[in-house]
């Protein structure tokens, strides 16, 4: 066991090049499952880090009625009469610093608090310290905070990324209003807390009402209740504290409401840790070829050792040892590039969050052990595991026959008809998970897992098969060299049929990615061109997601709707409502309060219902259309009712249309403003607005012109035309996508890298070969040409293969797991002829660029040592 | 008398082993007349294979002139050794060295291939010389179904193709058992007389060295003696 562990070794280090390329095919699988992994963890971390700076030691949380928020009164109210102590309210908004000079624009959230209610809740921001008696507590300067106008509290991370100091003086924009604010201190929060709180400004609760416009209003109050007696019962306190609240408010747990942010980015998180197995799939292809190469290699040394009297199992044990230092030294590897691909990579996570789901702020990638324990586990299993079968293969053959190459073929050409009843298998289990009548995603990746499987098993045989066939017309252009090039393509396939496979796999993820983000596109692009009829849309300039969307204020939209080139417009309130079904909660529900009209209704694309009688169904009380995905999410169609929590108590609605809606992935519903809305809810706020100008307005010029009425009657508002929203749409469309872009592009960079591995490692195991041809009088431009032309074909046979897998693929990803992970049904499947062209000059791009290096060195290896190199 | 076809004059190889210079070949110098068969024999190590290497361009001398068919291999590069030595030479290797990958057909091709020379004319003369080495019937199989013999039926096929004036055997009934070495070297013996060509054979085989005109002994890289083989 040690002299074969030791001429493994040797073996190596005779060839250096080909046990670096095995290593660093093993490592770049890892540094991607890795790198994703650290992603979507160190993005997760800073949503849980800023939600429990915000919430703190919160047990529970009050909120208000839509629109309302909660009286600053009623913290009193359940300090002394509901007798808990630790009431502390908040009040949130997003704003924007204006960039004046070096000082950038950002988004932030402004946090309003009443320090002296903090102590027990959110201790770090808590006059007098964490614990009673303890002073002077986290905010320096108490007077400044409380009195000075617009005073404000930033950690010291916030100052720099805002290139803001103590005592400076800063411009808000509050929805568009101008506002004042001053950092009066450094606020200096334990670590656990400082990272939530990168993205916010602290400000005293009468100042942050102030900056918001919202005096006298309060957005939560957050309490600590003593824990019931019994698992599981309410605290309490909550019995008093719900006698107390006013029409329309609630209480809901801590966990309740952040999970409930939490699950809006689960599908989102599934499918990005779905791609990146995707890449560790293809990693697996290339470490099994890496480690069946190795074997197949040394297979003649092997068969000399079987000959000797080396037993299988020393044999077997000495493979998969060898392929376990492989799989240790390419993982440690693995292990030092993910974390540096996981910054490229946590920049697009969080920008896809902060365009879908909230706003957040990722400042920093964590390396939490147990990823790290992961991507060791998983590297070196996979590259056990992976160099089972050759290692098994290896002790199989007679000794003898391990020194023919002829036998590694011929056992090659008899396992043809094994590997395509596998396919088979692999492919019906795949469609019957595919099949399968359920809304999860796991059977669904199971499924795509195993066609995807079933695909890969087919490349031997279909490789076979085409440069079987591709030898009669290469020997009719090129003479014996093409008949040779397509030949020794076919030849050399026992040893590259996995990485061609590996790299079908990436090029054909490559594809139905491709084909999936073109469909979603096009259906988008249609969609909006359907949707998008008005021709101005205006709303506020904030961000998404939050529960207190800001306003329009009365007297702009007074001034909006008054313009002369205005037509008609239409308003929209969206809010968020408690949904139950037949007593069953179904969570929060994004609705729309709709002023509806003859011509807002038509540019609904209807999925279900009668687009004639939706104007009056719509206009009874409790009609309500819901979208696509929430119809799919809540398994709701027309004609059935749900309950959603309006300001007096649950209201029953009926589903009297489904619409296509590609705004949002949780869907929304949206009731009739004047027949529902408000009937049952005492706001009238307005959040948007939908424009018709007179018939000779033009859109662009009458967003100027709305937009500079908007500015000049106190708010900025985002005023659009409709063709500039449509630009718009799809740039955030673009950019969401851009994450999905950077995995196909790392799956594709490790097939690359894989197929780049396998083909020069075998071009230069074809030395000895090489120099029988230079000594027939082959000239060195004939080698490489011959060289490349092979290569050439086994990037084309895997692009080749890769297309009609790849269309597949796209199909499974958008009629599938896109339903299933959003509820969208796309228009067609679209396949984009680029990404066809690209998927076929990548893969033989990629395997043409492998034989350069080999091609170079055979230039410059004296024959004489070609000829004498080990078979 | 004619012109030697092989000639070479103070003939040094030695290459570099670390610090050290090992010495292969030292102040060789002998010639090989057209049509003539010479045996090159000699203890293993004794730089036979680096001899026929040598003159066949696949290596280049330390120091020393080669010359084959008059012209000085010294002179040439890399390419010009290649050309010259796919038009001019033929050779047999003791593995065969057939490449897996090509019929027997294509094999025998291979060189008049490479030179782009395989019209039609060489097409009919790859088949006349597979019915010639007795592989009429075999011409689409691979090497690999084939014996030791037959494939080295199929080299002495591929070297003599494009008509050589030389022919260079390095052990070429090696790796066969004694019958069939002797089928080989008698067919090698014919192919190169009926062609006029000089043969240059290394060999271990008294039998092999017999069939030669002379034998050249080589012993610790030198030219030791030449002897006139007997008849």
């Amino acid at each position: 066991m040690k002299l074969l562990l030791r001429s493994a070794r040797r073996d190596h280090a005779r060839h250096p090049v080909q046990a670096l390329l095995a290593v660093l095919g093993v490592a770049v699988g890892v540094a991607v499952v890795l790198a994703v992994d650290l992603a979507n963890q160190s993005a997760e971390r800073a949503f849980t880090a800023s939600t429990e700076s915000l919430v703190g030691r919160a047990t529970h949380r009050i909120d208000g009625a839509v629109g309302q928020g909660l009286p600053d009164e009623l913290v009193r109210v359940l300090r002394v009469d509901a007798g808990v102590p630790s009431a502390a309210p908040r009040i949130t908004g997003s704003v924007r610093t204006v960039a004046v000079g070096d000082r950038p624009t950002r988004q932030l959230t402004l946090l309003g608090i009443d320090p002296l209610a903090e102590r027990d809740v959110r201790p770090w921001l808590a006059f007098g310290g964490p614990a009673e008696g303890s002073a002077p507590g986290p905010i320096p300067d108490l007077a400044a905070f409380l009195t000075r106008p617009g005073a404000v509290l930033a950690t010291e991370p916030t100052q720099q990324r805002l290139a803001l100091s103590p005592g400076d003086s800063f411009t808000l924009d509050v929805h568009g209003v101008s506002r004042r604010a001053v950092l009066v201190g450094t606020l200096s929060p334990p670590r656990h807390a400082a990272a939530g709180l990168t993205s916010v400004l602290v400000a005293d609760l009468a100042t942050a009402q102030e900056l918001l416009q919202r005096e006298g209003v309060v957005d939560a109050i957050d309490l600590c209740c003593e824990p019931s007696g019994s698992f599981g019962a309410e605290p309490p306190q909550l019995r008093a504290v719900r006698r107390l609240l006013p029409p329309g408010a609630r209480v809901a747990t801590i966990g309740a409401a952040t999970g409930a942010l939490s699950d809006l980015t689960h599908a989102f998180r599934t499918n990005l840790q779905a791609l990146s197995l995707l890449a560790l799939l293809v990693g697996a292809f290339l470490i099994f070829n890496t480690v069946q190469f190795s074997v197949v290699r040394r297979r003649r040394a092997l068969g000399t050792l079987r000959a000797l009297g080396a037993q299988r199992r020393q044999v077997f044990a000495a493979v998969l040892v060898e392929a376990g230092l492989l799989g240790v030294l390419g993982t440690a590897l693995g292990c030092l590039l993910g974390p540096w691909l996981a910054r490229g990579l946590v920049g697009l996570v969080a920008q896809t969050i902060n365009d879908l789901y909230f706003t957040l702020t990722v400042t920093s990638v964590v390396l939490p052990p147990a990823a790290f324990a992961k991507a060791v586990a998983l590297g070196v299993t996979v590259c056990v595991v992976a160099a089972v079968a050759p290692a098994f293969e290896a002790t199989r053959v007679p000794p003898r026959d391990a020194m023919l190459r002829t036998s590694l073929e011929g056992a090659f050409a008899r396992s043809l008809p094994r590997s395509r009843r596998w396919a088979l298998l692999f492919g019906g289990v795949g469609a019957l998970l595919l099949a399968w009548p359920t809304r999860s995603l796991v059977p669904a990746y199971g499924g795509l897992l195993a066609v995807l499987l079933g695909a890969a098993l087919l490349v031997p045989t279909a490789c076979s098969v085409l440069l079987r066939h591709a030898a009669t017309p290469l020997r009719a252009v090129a003479g014996v060299a093409g008949s040779l090039a397509a030949r020794g393509a076919a030849g050399a396939l026992s040893r590259t049929a996995v990485a061609v496979a590996a790299l079908m796999l990436a090029v054909a993820a490559s594809v139905g990615l491709g084909a999936m983000i073109g469909s979603f596109r096009s259906s988008v692009a249609s969609w909006l061109a359907t949707s998008l009829r008005a021709d101005v849309y205006i709303t506020t300039r904030v961000a998404t997601g939050g529960r207190n969307e800001a306003l329009i204020l009365p007297e702009v939209l007074r001034a909006l709707r008054e313009t002369p080139s205005v037509a008609s417009s239409f308003t929209y309130r969206r809010f968020r409502a408690s949904a139950r079904r037949r007593g069953e909660p179904l969570g929060e529900v994004q609705m729309v309060g709709l002023q509806t009209g003859p011509q807002l209704l038509p540019t609904f694309e209807l999925l279900a219902g009668d687009a004639e009688a939706l104007p009056a169904r719509l206009g009874e009380p409790g009609g309500v259309m819901i979208s696509e995905p929430l119809a799919y999410r809540l398994q709701l169609g027309v004609g059935d009712t749900f309950d959603v929590r309006a300001d007096a108590g649950d209201v029953a609605l009926t589903v009297v249309a489904v619409f296509r809606d590609f705004a949002s992935e949780h869907g929304i519903a949206m009731i009739d403003r004047d027949a529902t809305y408000h009937r049952h809810w005492a706001d009238r706020g307005v959040s948007s607005l939908a424009v018709f100008g007179v018939p000779a307005a033009d859109a662009d010029a009458l967003a100027v012109q709305l937009d500079g009425i908007a500015t000049a009657a106190g708010q900025a508002l985002s005023v659009q035309s409709s063709r500039g929203l449509r630009v718009t749409s799809l740039e955030v469309f673009d950019r969401t996508f851009a994450i999905t872009g950077a995995l196909r592009m790392l799956c594709l960079a490790v097939a690359f890298l894989g197929v780049f591995c396998a083909i020069m490692s075998l071009s230069l195991d074809r030395q000895r070969e090489v120099g029988l041809l230079r000594a027939l009088g082959a000239l060195p431009r004939q080698i490489t040409a011959l060289v490349l032309t092979q290569t050439a074909l086994l990037g084309l046979c895997a692009g080749v293969l890769a297309l009609p897998v790849g269309v597949l693929l796209g199909w499974l990803l958008t009629a599938v797991i896109n339903r299933r992970s959003f509820g969208w049904t796309l228009l067609d499947l679209h396949l984009p002829v680029g990404v066809a062209f690209e998927a076929l000059a990548l893969a033989c791009g990629a395997a043409v660029l492998a034989a350069v290096y080999p091609t170079w060195r055979f230039a410059r290896t004296p024959m004489v040592d070609a000829l004498r190199e080990e078979e | 008398m004619n012109a030697p076809l092989i000639q070479t004059e103070g003939l040094r190889k030695a290459i570099r082993e670390g610090a050290a210079e090992r010495v292969i070949l030292d102040r060789v110098g002998f010639s090989v007349a057209p049509g003539e068969m010479v045996a090159l024999v000699g203890p293993s190590g004794s730089g036979k294979s680096t001899l026929l290497n040598l003159v066949s361009g696949i290596d280049v001398p330390t120091a020393g002139l080669i010359t084959v068919l008059g012209r000085e291999l010294g002179a040439l590069d890399e390419t010009a050794r290649t050309r010259f030595r796919r038009r001019h030479i033929g050779l047999v290797f003791q593995a065969f060295q057939l490449l897996s990958t090509l019929t027997v057909e294509e094999n025998i091709l291979l060189p008049m291939e490479l030179d782009g020379r395989a019209d039609r004319a060489a097409m009919a003369r790859v088949a006349a010389l597979c019915e010639r080495v007795g592989l009429g019937d075999r011409r689409a199989a691979f090497p690999d179904v084939l014996s030791g013999g037959e494939q080295q039926r199929v080299a002495l096929a591929r070297a003599v193709l494009a008509e050589p004036r030389v022919v260079l055997a390095d052990e070429p009934t090696g790796s066969l058992d004694e019958a069939t070495g002797c089928e080989v070297l008698d067919l090698l013996t014919e192919l190169c007389r009926e062609r006029g060509c000089a043969v240059l054979m290394a060999t271990h085989s008294r039998r092999a060295a017999a069939a030669c005109d002379r034998a050249l002994r080589l012993e610790a890289g030198t030219v030791l003696e030449a002897v006139v083989a007997p008849a």
